[in-house]
């Protein structure tokens, strides 16, 4: 018996020495796969979402901000009992029970089941999970882009994609300065796919996005807004924009267009209004654009102010084609071209500037190219070289025909013109500030260059000042209590399939305020005003709204009035002589 | 023991069915196992001639709570098993007192019969016809894994008891076919007996247990990722706290205490056959050594299983695993086992050894 006990011992030792070995084996030998196979296994990479850095008008009001929310989503696979939990989330979340249960239902292991829940109702809902046993919804922490304002400043702020990255304005320009930097965390998990806390391992903590605070002043904007909401009503028009800047700083005060759209709610609104007229649409100018020519002609040094033009009595043969002003005018000082309108004698004096000459002030005041304002969706307009110009060209461009511009262009000519002959960048970001207040950027003003001498750009001033007086084109542009200083405009629209559109006009006014020392420029351009046509001028339809939103402006920045004018009468309105080429 | 009990500790907390009580498993597992630690102070004081006597009260109690297993109101069906008898305040399973049954009846059968029981009548076919309604039973729960632990127990007895080589190898080459004809009929469970051969192929059905068990061993390495560091409890490994304790301390606690393991069963085994050997008579030689087989043998195939060596059978790691009934049987056979050391033929010869062949008896204990 012994010997059959001692080779029983001796078979049972050979087995346990067999599993030694496969134990080394696998723990020794194969350690580090299985390490890895577990680890894939049990833990993941969460990502821990920065916060997007908030909007900040010029004195510090939010204008778009992150507010905490829950995304619900459901694991199917950890479902434990379908119809309670879909009838609690359709409750909760206020969805139809049928969609839900076919999102429980689905086999998938990650279905969104609401975005943007606040997190009251998520917490809410978790507990009663929590209490009744039920598993397979979880509560992801994210975060929600409110806009306090709504619609207003819509076209700048932009918007946010699902993927949480801008797709217009700011939030766009300056996405990677307010996205910041997401952070992670690697987490274990149990099988049931719950967070076990004790075995947390590497962390990164989010970099919260930055601050960026712009140069709009939310009062100028609300002033400006409003009146172009007012007008979009009761003219009707295809569009109508307006913008607001400084013009020492190149500072953009406010800037807004009809049609428009809410940042809250980007996708209820049809496609035309997300288009932020200012810098994304082109024009003719119109009559805005005579100031170049006559800026030109007295920079040169070939005429002054006072230097008399013969204007041809209204009518001006020149290239086989007759050229008209509205009104005809014998002889007219080239101050008195400006402030009358004429297109004879702006023609003339881009004649004797010359083609080659008349094309670099037109490049010098900034058009043709982008302003570089930090905006996305910025056109340059189109400005044809000499080279390409017909016989017709040196008399149809002085007057803003046969070229194209964006509405700011004409308002940072102007303001050129009202800061002494310098053109400014346009500015639409002020500073940029991290989350921990430190200031990572601040935008100065930036001269791109010295346009004309100061001396002509007084000149220039002080016949724009005029246009706006009893002799002028746009009388309605006045305000009580100041010199105004501007130009009025109007086009007969383009037809995007070439040529003009008979009836209808771009009409404009673009001013500044007070002439003496400008504290701002405004331009408001009206698109195709459902209005009579002999009444469809800028003088007219824009410079009275340009009017209302200087008078607010100036009261709001408190600016010191300079001398007191009559307010203007209704039969002054009567008088309004916008000159206007209508081709035939 | 006390590695169970520190492993339980670890592990039970984190348990399916443990009640909200983290110590669930620990509290009743500590009872069970000072329980058991009596039964076998109890029984070491007993001589071993009294077992001879009542082996016939085993063997009936044994088929008695066999059959009382499939009726419903003591009878506890479980994951469609009837493997347990509920009395009110505790669960056991009978088959594992059936086990001591048997390994009472052989050791009595072989030691009546003495040379007689080398033929075939005396040797094979009387005790078979004793086993067959044990086993039957026993496989009729739907508890393979028992039944073959009881046969291959029975098997080593009767080799050891001297039965003639032949018949054991005849019965051997019987089953052999047999398995191998079983296997062919159901293809499907053939698969599934073979799962274990390809833990990777398998990981996601038959083979989830095991091979979560082997990412648990692997993961560990050599010095473990320290007591309570486990993830492979966190509900990856289903029966961390019962049949899959032995890769939560290759986890843990690493190759070091598996090895330390291993080693411990080795010397039951060697320390076990040794005093079976030297056993005052025939009786209590074979039933020491039915014993230390018993508790080696679940042992090895619980080591086997886990490490993928052996297809998956539920079978607890002795002293370590989670089970009352299993604890309280294993201290039984240690007591017995210290019973018939008492009572050696060596001690009389030299009295010195007993207190050098006394220490892997005490460590074992603790």
């Amino acid at each position: 018996m012994r010997w059959r006990i001692f080779l029983v011992g001796v078979v049972v030792s050979l087995v346990f020495t067999i599993y030694s070995a496969r134990l080394i084996a696998i723990q020794v030998g194969e350690h580090g796969k299985f390490v890895e196979l577990a680890a894939a296994k049990n833990t993941y990479r969460q990502v821990i979402p920065a916060r997007r850095g908030r909007i900040l008008d010029a004195k510090g009001e939010v204008l778009a901000m992150d507010r905490p929310t829950r995304r619900v989503v459901a694991d199917s696979t950890r479902v434990n009992r379908v119809e309670e939990l879909a009838k609690l989330a359709s409750e909760r979340l206020e969805l139809p029970v049928r969609e839900v249960e076919e999102k429980l239902r689905s086999g998938r292991r990650y279905v969104v089941l609401r975005h943007g829940v606040a997190e009251e109702v998520a917490m809410d809902m978790q507990r009663e999970m929590m209490e009744r046993n039920l598993r397979g919804i979880y509560f992801e922490v994210t975060s929600e882009r409110v806009y306090p304002n709504g619609a207003l400043l819509g076209h700048v702020l932009g918007f946010m994609n699902h993927e949480r990255r801008g797709v217009q304005g700011i939030e766009m320009s300056m996405d990677r300065y307010l996205a910041g930097q997401d952070g992670f965390r690697d987490v274990e998990r149990d099988r049931d796919g719950r967070e076990v806390v004790v075995y947390r391992g590497l962390e990164a903590l989010p970099r919260d996005g930055a601050d960026v605070e712009l140069t709009i002043d939310m009062a100028i904007q609300a002033i400006l807004e409003e009146e172009l909401e007012k007008a979009y009503r009761e003219l009707n028009p295809w569009s109508i924009c307006g913008v607001i800047v400084r013009p020492k700083t190149g500072e953009i005060l406010a800037m807004g267009s009809r049609p428009n759209f809410d940042s809250n709610r980007p996708g209820e609104a049809e496609s035309e209004g997300h288009k932020n007229r200012v810098i994304s649409e082109v024009v003719e100018p119109g009559s805005t654009f005579k100031i170049v020519a006559m800026s030109a002609a007295l920079n040169e040094g070939l005429f002054r102010p006072e230097s008399v033009i013969f204007c041809e009595n209204g009518r001006y043969f020149y290239g086989g084609r007759v050229l008209r002003d509205v009104h005809p005018y014998g002889n007219l000082t080239v101050h008195e071209v400006l402030v009358k309108s004429s297109n004879i004698g702006s023609s003339k004096l881009a004649q004797r500037v010359g083609e080659q000459k008349f094309y670099e002030y037109i490049r010098r005041f900034g058009f043709g190219e982008k302003s570089g304002v930090d905006l996305p969706g910025e056109v340059g307009g189109i400005v044809h070289p000499p080279h390409r110009w017909t016989k017709l060209s040196i008399t149809r461009i002085p007057m803003g025909h046969e070229i194209a511009v964006t509405p700011l262009q004409i308002a940072m000519a102007t303001a050129a013109i009202a800061n002494g002959g310098r053109l400014m960048t346009p500015l639409i970001v002020k500073r940029i500030v991290a989350s921990d207040g430190e200031e990572l950027m601040t935008f100065r003003p930036v001269e791109v260059r010295r346009v004309v001498d100061e001396r002509v750009a007084g000149m220039v001033k002080a016949a724009m000042a005029d246009v706006v007086g009893p002799q002028g084109t746009a009388k309605l542009a006045a305000v009580a209590g100041f010199r105004v200083g501007g130009k009025t405009g109007t086009a007969q629209r383009v037809d995007p399939r070439g040529g003009y559109t008979p009836g209808k006009y771009v009409v404009s006014f673009c001013g500044f305020l007070p002439v003496g020392d400008p504290e701002f420029v405004c331009l408001i351009m009206v698109d195709d005003a459902k209005t009579l046509t002999t009444r469809n001028y800028g003088g007219l339809v824009a410079a009275p709204i340009f009017s209302r939103v200087a008078e607010k402006v100036a009261r709001y920045l408190d600016i010191v009035p300079e001398e007191m004018v009559g307010v203007l009468t209704m039969a002054d309105e009567q008088e309004g002589n916008e000159v206007v080429n209508k081709q035939p | 023991m006390a590695l169970g009990i520190v492993m339980l500790t670890s592990t039970g907390a984190f348990a399916e069915d443990n009640r909200g009580d983290v110590y669930y498993f620990l509290k009743r597992q500590v009872i069970w196992a000072i329980l058991g630690v009596s039964v076998c102070i109890t029984v070491s004081r007993i001589e071993t001639d009294y077992w001879k006597r009542v082996w016939w009260f085993f063997y009936g109690m044994a088929l008695v709570l066999l059959v009382l297993c499939f009726v419903p109101p003591i009878g506890m069906r479980i994951n469609g098993s009837w493997r347990w008898i509920n009395l009110g305040i505790l669960v056991f399973q009978p088959s594992e007192l059936a086990k001591v049954a048997v390994i009472v009846f052989l050791a009595w059968w072989f030691d009546k019969e003495g040379r007689a029981g080398k033929g075939f009548l005396k040797g094979i076919l009387m005790p078979g016809i004793f086993l067959v309604p044990i086993l039957g039973l026993i496989a009729m729960e739907v508890d393979i894994g028992t039944t073959v632990l009881v046969a291959a127990i029975a098997f080593g007895m009767m080799f050891v008891a001297g039965v003639s080589l032949w018949y054991l190898a005849g019965i051997m080459s019987l089953v052999f076919v047999g398995m191998l004809f079983m296997a062919m009929q159901i293809g499907e469970r053939a698969s599934r007996l073979l799962a274990f051969l390809k833990p990777d192929e398998y990981r996601l059905s038959e083979g989830l247990q095991q091979w979560q068990a082997l990412i648990a061993f692997g993961s560990g390495g050599l010095m473990g990722l320290g007591l309570g560091e486990g993830r492979q409890k966190l509900k990856y490994l289903p029966y961390a706290h019962t049949d899959f304790i032995f890769p939560m301390v290759g986890e843990e606690l690493g190759l070091v205490f598996t090895l330390g393991v291993v080693l411990l069963y080795v010397l039951i085994c060697l320390t076990g056959f040794w005093i079976a050997s030297h056993g005052k008579d025939r009786f209590s030689g074979l039933l020491g050594f039915g014993f230390v087989l018993c508790i080696v043998l679940q042992a090895a195939v619980n080591i086997g299983v886990t490490t993928s060596v052996l297809p998956n059978k539920g079978m607890p790691l002795p002293f370590v695993s989670y089970g009352g009934s299993n604890l309280v049987i294993c201290w039984f056979m240690i007591g017995v086992m210290i019973s018939i050391y008492r009572r050696a033929r060596v001690l009389e010869v030299e009295p010195e050894k007993r207190l050098l062949e006394n220490r892997p008896v005490l460590r074992l204990r603790v």
